[in-house]
């Protein structure tokens, strides 16, 4: 019993230190214009059906790893419209630790 | 994407790449600098305050570009695909004509002009300059064939709001 309470009071120094300690942050996905079909959606890592279509999309058990630790910033795309889909933008804005803001938008184009 | 597909993209431009060379080729193996850009970024993210995604615009395989278009990829691709009809049609017109008319419309359009350049015009130089490569690999045809893949896709393709 007494080892287990050591245990735990070595622990939370322990985290504080290697930065476990740190608050994640707010992941936000905004709104959807209005123009956007509502079969087109976005995933975050709380959703349900992130992880398995993760699986599919990088299907190399091997290199999922490499991932995992960005997961929790990522997003997946889902086209469930009834036209398949040529492009996408995605507009990211990173509020940093000093509050500082920056942005951009990715593009990549998908051959449907 | 196809209808029921979906698409990954992680945060980091990066792994944004990874993802996509994962896409085309489930086990390609990782560029040698992939493992030494993405080494702290994790933890660049870990302390941001908030992360905000919005799709800011989507092309569909219709022509139908929809989305707030906060980054201008309306005309990013309109200029795109008009690069490519232009330069498709243009090469196409050299068929039955000798290589070295070909060539010297290739030469001429890839070669840059002083001055900046429009986007348009970087895509038609740009495209000539992949078609003049192609052709020297692999031949005339493979360069007229490459001249009606863009033709089509851009014909394909009427992009509109």
């Amino acid at each position: 019993m007494r080892c287990s309470r050591f245990a735990f009071l070595l622990l939370v120094p322990g985290m504080l230190v290697s930065g476990v300690s740190y608050a994640q942050p707010k992941v936000v996905i905004a709104p959807l214009d209005k123009s956007i079909p509502p079969g087109v959606t976005i995933l975050s890592q709380s959703d349900a059906s992130f992880e398995p279509l993760f699986d599919g999309l990088v299907v190399s058990e091997l290199l999922r790893p490499l991932f995992r630790p960005i997961l929790p910033y990522s997003i997946i795309v889902q086209n469930n419209s009834t036209v398949p889909i040529c492009a996408v933008d995605i507009s990211v804005e990173v509020v940093d630790a000093q509050g500082h803001w920056s942005s951009w938008v990715p593009y990549m184009e998908i051959n449907s | 994407m196809p209808l029921g597909g979906s698409l990954f993209f992680p945060v980091a431009g990066t792994y944004t790449e990874a993802a996509w060379r994962l896409r085309r080729n489930a086990n390609a193996p990782m560029r040698p600098e992939f493992y030494t850009e993405t080494q702290n970024l994790p933890a660049v993210y870990d302390s941001a305050k908030s992360i905000t995604f919005g799709l800011d615009g989507v092309l569909f395989a219709d022509g139908k570009f929809v989305g707030p278009d906060t980054g201008h990829s309306f005309e990013k691709y309109s200029d795109e695909l008009a690069a490519e009809l232009t330069s498709g049609k243009a090469v196409l017109s050299f068929r039955g004509q000798s290589v070295a008319d070909l060539e010297e419309h290739l030469a001429w359009v890839a070669s840059p002009p002083q001055g900046p350049l429009s986007r348009y015009d970087s895509q038609l130089q740009g495209l000539a300059a992949a078609l003049q490569g192609r052709m020297k690999q692999k031949g005339p045809d493979a360069a007229l064939g490459a001249a009606q893949s863009f033709q089509e896709q851009a014909s394909s393709l009427p992009i509109r709001r």
